[in-house]
């Protein structure tokens, strides 16, 4: 890659390129490279190999994800080399915040006989194994060096075990046959925490809320009462209010997890509106709420203005345990407003298909997965028009003014790069979604990692890949024992 | 021998009148979190102590055991049933009928039915109260659970139908379903006694497996399967070793099942 | 009782004053060809035909082919098996069932192993009673009849029996009970005493004798002993490896019997069969 963000501070570094530079108002950028790289193979790495990664990324049949966050509705931009060491790409329309893309971006070489077998990076790939194992080895030819003039990588080679079982991921960390678990449940943390304290390490906030939304979609096929349910802010805000994230956060995530209060955690420094504070928990105030809006709670039965007793049901992924008692403990929280809730696990496929194509659902439970900062990579979400607007999907026009307002800050903040003009209308975004509750956030998960006694250099972070985004300078100690518990 | 039966007896006769009597020996509603007292040990109040979200383990099992003691039996009823007619009439036609059978045994054994849970999940209403799916998970248990005691059948049936008495029927003129009924199954009654009792445990598992994906019986409502996953975490079950009950109990119902039903066998 | 039962195909065998039994065949079995050769007999209303053979001579095998259940056993008949002029061969199994049981009785050779283990003795009559007749509780009617017949006790407790508490001369008679239910023009009986002991067997051939002398019921007696045989039988046929080597009334092949074989089987004895009716 051409730069990196650094997952501690949260600040792009340059890498491949050893500078950069913005100009035309955010329309173009250019990148000064290294000089005296070359990859695993042996071939030297040049602007040649900076356009062709460019180009096969930007080519539509090969459906790149990354690509696509390049792309905006003005088309596609073009790279071009300027000299050797020196490539300009352009784009068609200011993109705010670009780039940081770099960081996912992987060079792969234009000559190389190996194509992209041959790799910059501090490994190359040697053997890979689908769904079991990808095995890493050193790249001999990789350009940095440590403060005492060593090459790096340390390590000769690294094995990615890909485990399905949480378990057996656990048990093998603790014979010492892992050295680093990247991703822990708050449970088998906890277990890790009890009896292996230094290799439990918790890198703080992710930027991954979980969260529950209630289908609004005028085309779903929910019977109308639902829907006015549903559309309703004083129900949304209500069923928020009587839901206690203490307590999920505390029983469920062991408390390696906090309230959430809006769609940036705080571990997300530089975007998130810290004037939002988490719905807070108060039953009374969400009764209020509710027979403000007709309903009414009688001999423990909530109803609505024509006496339907208030039922719904919550679908959630099967076989997340941290989410099916997330919707337990929620069950028991609505009950006490009177509020019947039903849930549902449901695989991933079926729950995807239902909140996507049929929208025939009524409240969902799910987190997100953010591995951007920038709230560019969320205009899926905000826009009303955007396939990613869960609540209510591909609108054509904004079916309420608090759409609207916020489909008008969300293409404010991508209209200029000006960061503090753009962080003041994402934080109107912020504010509008704490207003409306279209997404009930839940709680902020914590990243829990595992780290062994014999891993030197770590730096657990709390944006993925958490404890191998530095795996250059990672290394091992002399007596390399296992933890015993 | 005789001693042994009618303490079996009385053990079964225990544990399922205490799981049909749930609603009145369960000292809390199965389902209500005492959140202040999460994985608390057995007390007066909590006489087997409470799980991770605080609910009372005492209450979950009598109402698990209710869930899963009933239901798991009648699949395995299903399952046995539809494996003496189909194992029974394969084993006794012989030929095509026999070779179509192995194919289809041999694919619902092969098949990953795991997607028809599935989309009977995603098929119920989602309002579907917690019972109906845990009927229509065992029901699905025992409609698909046939094909292993059906090869079983199959195989002694195969036997029978080289038998004296079922020439002799056939020369009695006796209908091709009198005969499969009254000559085959008849016969294969004891075969399949021991496929059934079998079966329940494994349908109780299943359900628990199947409540790993989230498709078994649907929180809050607790199964015997539901309790028996949280064996998984070992280190709990070490501190807290009155977990293992669900496990105690269907070692002890199914055993003593056996111990009961076996010798009526052998009086017979 | 059993007398006044009407007898299947009676008119119509009166009509066409057919032999009762006429057949010549030949049988394959899979992986053995010609188990049995252009095999000819008949047999006439009321008579006795003793069939002679060795052990694996073809014997069952001719019984199956009648009955048409040599294709449970991998088997296959040419040629005709005609029941009062009725080729059985050509019959559709549905209509062959209605002449399993009913047209013709059988008898086998192991009693105990000929009854359903799990089914009590009452079950049998009822089911196969059922085979052939809707109403399901005839067979109460005519039971004691029978069973005074082929003298088995008629209480209702012997009838509640499982077919294991039973001797084996008893098991006999309630499969002779049996094949006599439907009062069967024919009965086939293959080798229905080789598992007795000589006091039973003895009893069982009276018993035999006596069904063919009141009901006028033809037996097609199976057996490798030429005693039995010699006994009850008003005509024998000798079959050798699936061939019959020689057919004619009881008298005839004993007192002077014409191929080598039977000369043979006579030497076996020590003293002429014939001498002891
Ligand atoms: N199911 C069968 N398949 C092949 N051969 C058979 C089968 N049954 C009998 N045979 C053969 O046919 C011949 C006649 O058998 P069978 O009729 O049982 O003789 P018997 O009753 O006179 O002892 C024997 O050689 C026997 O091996
Ligand atoms: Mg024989």
């Amino acid at each position: 890659m051409l730069l990196r963000l650094n997952r501690q501070t949260q600040q792009l570094e340059p890498k491949l390129a050893v500078s950069w530079r913005q100009s035309e108002g955010g329309k173009a950028i250019t990148f000064r490279l290294r000089d005296g790289v070359r990859f695993s193979d042996g071939t030297p790495f040049g602007a040649e190999d900076v356009v062709y990664t460019f180009e096969t990324m930007m080519d539509p049949a090969k459906l790149s994800p990354v690509g696509d966050s390049f792309r905006s509705a003005q088309g596609a931009p073009q790279a071009r080399a300027l000299s050797t060491s020196q490539v300009e790409i352009r784009f068609p329309a200011p993109v705010a915040g670009v780039e940081r893309l770099f960081d996912q971006v992987t060079i792969v070489s234009a000559r190389s006989p190996r194509k992209a077998m041959a790799a910059l990076g501090p490994f190359a790939l040697k053997e890979h194994r689908a769904g079991s194992y990808v095995l890493l080895e050193r790249n001999p030819n990789y350009w940095e060096k440590d403060a005492n003039g060593r090459a790096l990588p340390y390590l000769d080679a690294v094995r990615l075990e890909i485990l399905q079982n949480r378990e057996m991921e656990l048990i093998r960390f603790r014979r010492g046959e892992l050295h680093l678990v990247n991703k822990l449940d708050a449970d088998s943390f906890a277990r890790l925490a009890a009896d292996a304290p230094s290799a439990a390490r918790d890198a703080g906030p992710s930027l991954e809320p979980e969260m529950l939304w209630f289908n609004q979609s005028p085309q779903s096929p929910l019977p109308a009462h639902k829907k006015a349910w549903f559309q309703s802010r004083a129900f949304r805000r209500a069923v928020s209010a009587a839901i206690n994230r203490e307590d999920l956060a505390r029983l469920v995530y062991h408390g390696y997890a906090r309230p959430a209060a809006g769609p940036v955690p705080a571990a997300n420094r530089n975007w998130v509106n810290t004037s939002l504070a988490p719905h807070a928990y108060n039953p009374g105030d969400a009764v209020a709420r509710l027979e403000k809006d007709g309903f009414r709670l009688r001999s423990g039965v909530l109803r609505d203005g024509k006496g339907t007793a208030v039922e719904f049901s919550v679908i959630t992924n099967a076989g997340n345990k941290a989410r099916e008692k997330m919707a337990a403990m929620i069950q028991q929280d609505l009950a006490k407003i009177g509020i019947k809730l039903n849930v549902v696990t449901l695989d991933f496929g079926s729950l995807i298909e239902r909140i996507t194509k049929t929208l025939n659902y009524e409240s969902c439970l799910l987190g997100l997965v953010n591995l951007d900062l920038d709230p560019n990579a969320q205009m899926n979400v905000w826009l009303s028009s955007g396939a990613s607007h869960q609540w209510n999907p591909a609108q054509k026009s904004p079916a309420t003014a608090w759409e609207a307002e916020i489909d008008t800050w969300m293409r404010k903040q991508a209209s200029t790069t000006d960061p503090a003009r753009r962080k003041a209308a994402f934080d109107q975004v912020q504010r509008i979604a704490w207003e409306e509750a279209p997404f009930l956030y839940l709680v902020t998960k914590n990243f829990l990692v595992g780290v062994g006694p014999a891993v030197r250099n770590v730096q657990p972070a709390s944006l993925h890949p958490a404890v191998f985004w530095n795996i250059e300078r990672l290394a091992l100690a002399a007596e390399t024992s296992g933890i015993r518990p | 021998m005789k001693q042994l039966r009618i303490a079996a007896m009385g053990v079964l006769v225990a544990i399922f009148s205490a799981s049909l009597a749930a609603d009145l020996l369960s000292p809390h509603p199965y389902g209500e979190q005492y959140r202040d007292a999460v994985n608390a040990a057995p007390s007066r109040a909590f006489p087997m102590g409470t799980d991770d979200m605080g609910r009372d383990r005492l209450s979950r099992l009598l109402h698990a055991c209710r869930v899963s003691l009933l239901l798991a039996p009648a699949a395995a009823l299903v399952a046995t049933t539809l494996a003496g007619l189909l194992g029974g009439a394969a084993g006794y036609l012989g030929g095509t009928a026999d070779r179509v059978f192995l194919r289809l045994s041999d694919l619902f054994l092969s098949l990953p039915w795991l997607f028809l849970f599935l989309s009977v999940r995603s098929l119920l209403p989602l309002n579907a109260a917690p019972a109906v799916s845990a009927v229509a998970t065992f029901l699905l248990l025992g409609v698909l659970g046939w094909a292993g005691p059906a090869r079983v059948a199959r195989a002694c049936a195969c036997g029978l139908r080289q038998s004296d008495f079922v020439m002799q029927a056939k020369a009695n003129g006796r209908s091709p379903m009198r005969l499969l009924l009254v000559e085959i199954v008849r016969n294969l009654r004891p075969v399949l006694a021991a496929q059934f009792w079998l079966a329940i445990p494994v349908f109780v598992l299943a359900e628990a497996n199947l409540g790993l994906l989230g498709l078994g019986v649907s929180e809050p409502l607790p199964s015997l399967g539901g309790l028996l996953r949280e064996l998984e975490n070992y280190q709990a079950v070490v501190s807290q070793p009155w977990m293992v009950a669900p496990a105690i109990i269907l070692i002890g119902v199914t055993g003593c099942l056996h111990l009961v039903l076996g010798w009526e066998e052998i009086r017979r | 009782m059993t007398e006044s039962l009407p007898r299947s195909d009676d008119m119509e065998a009166a009509a066409s004053g057919a032999t009762l039994l006429d057949v010549a065949v030949s049988v394959d079995y899979f992986g053995r060809q010609a188990a049995v050769r252009e095999v000819r007999f008949s047999m006439e209303r009321g008579e006795i035909l003793g069939l002679i053979g060795e052990s694996g001579s073809g014997k069952s095998t001719l019984a199956m082919a009648i009955l048409g259940l040599l294709s449970f056993r991998g088997g296959k008949a040419r040629g005709e098996i005609r029941l009062q002029g009725r080729d059985l061969l050509a019959l559709p199994e549905r209509e062959m069932r209605q002449v399993r049981g009913r047209a013709i009785g059988f008898v086998p050779q192991s009693p105990l192993a000929a009854l359903n283990p799990t089914l009590r003795l009452d079950g049998h009559f009822r089911e196969a009673w059922r085979a052939h007749r809707p109403d399901r509780n005839g067979w109460r009617e005519v039971l004691p009849d029978l069973l005074r017949r082929v003298q088995l006790p008629r209480e209702a407790e012997f009838l509640r029996q499982y077919p294991r508490q039973l001797s084996v001369g008893l098991a006999q008679r309630v499969l002779i009970a049996l094949a006599l239910l439907h009062n069967p023009r024919l009965i086939i009986a293959d080798e229905p005493t080789s598992a007795l002991d000589a006091i039973t067997q003895s009893g069982v051939l009276s018993l035999l004798a006596g069904l063919n002398r009141d009901l006028q019921t033809s037996i097609l007696f199976i057996s490798h002993d030429l005693v039995s045989v010699a006994r009850l039988s008003h005509r024998v046929a000798i079959l050798l490896h699936g061939e019959l080597v020689e057919q004619g009334p009881a008298v005839e092949v004993f007192g002077n019997p014409q191929h080598v074989y039977t000369r043979q089987l006579m030497a076996t004895l020590l003293v002429n069969p014939l001498l002891r009716r």
